[in-house]
């Protein structure tokens, strides 16, 4: 977004931009924090679950719309092998 | 044979005093006039040791020539020096009708703002901001607000206002 007039950024392809990796989308509002930081063209998105939930770190290019999951916890590793064991 | 260190050229030198601390620079000055000479001659070497005394790190971009730099970084020891908190340069008043349900206060790229996260007292989500360079000169504060079309809380701001004029909500 345009910070001094509040509208849609001219150089932003998509002004809102979903976090998605794989066919899930992230509900924020399940988050325990989130932080950001803007990095050049990316965003940097660091998501904060509760304890048993995994943590997500985004890259969002704001003028591409491009959202990549670059990290995420073990925990959520050892979840989904334990899982596939299991079957 | 393998030559002796204070045969190396002048630029070696200096390139090979540039990676040591103040102390190692310091320590290699006293130890020979020619040594003592390159360090005192090089706008380089002088750069570094003043930065390093300052206890900075070089924020300027790369286009700014070491003349520059050093300017920049005297006018700031100037700024510092003359300083005084106790004489306050702007009284930043906030509104009463823009500040309702603002929560936190952080300033970016010489910009305070002032965020809303949560909807309260039918005031949308939002932002309101104020120049601090232009209202320095000026000698009063103008806030400008920024409304959301949004029912959502905003779970998180982030603002890049120096490079791109960028705010970015999560919502």
């Amino acid at each position: 977004m345009d910070f001094r007039k509040g509208s849609d950024h001219p150089l932003a392809t998509a002004p809102n931009i979903q976090l998605q990796f794989g066919e899930k989308t992230m509900n924020i509002n399940d988050a325990h924090d989130a932080h950001m930081g803007v990095a050049g063209d990316n965003i940097i998105v660091m998501i904060t679950q509760a304890r048993a939930l995994p943590d997500y770190i985004f890259l969002v290019g704001w003028k591409s719309g491009n959202v990549s999951l670059v990290r995420f916890s073990l925990l959520c590793v050892i979840h989904d092998l334990m899982w596939n064991l299991r079957f | 044979m393998s030559p002796h260190f204070l045969h190396l050229s002048t630029e070696l030198l200096i390139q090979i005093l540039s990676y040591g601390s103040l102390r190692d620079i310091g320590a290699f000055a006293l130890t020979s006039r020619r040594l003592y000479g390159i360090i005192s001659g090089s706008l380089y070497l002088r750069y570094l040791i003043r930065t390093k005394i300052a206890g900075v790190h070089d924020p300027f971009l790369p286009g700014l020539s070491i003349h520059e730099r050093l300017s920049v970084l005297e006018s700031w020891e100037c700024a510092w020096r003359g300083l005084d908190l106790r004489k306050p340069t702007l009284h930043c008043v906030v509104p009463r009708d823009t500040s309702v349900s603002v929560l936190r206060y952080e300033i970016h790229g010489g910009y305070l703002i002032g965020t809303r996260r949560l909807p309260a007292d039918d005031r949308p989500l939002g932002y309101i901001y104020v120049n601090l360079h232009e209202a320095v000169k000026r000698g009063y504060v103008s806030w400008n607000n920024v409304d959301l079309h949004q029912s959502l809380s905003i779970f998180s701001y982030c603002f890049n206002v120096e490079d791109h004029n960028l705010a970015v909500m999560l919502v």
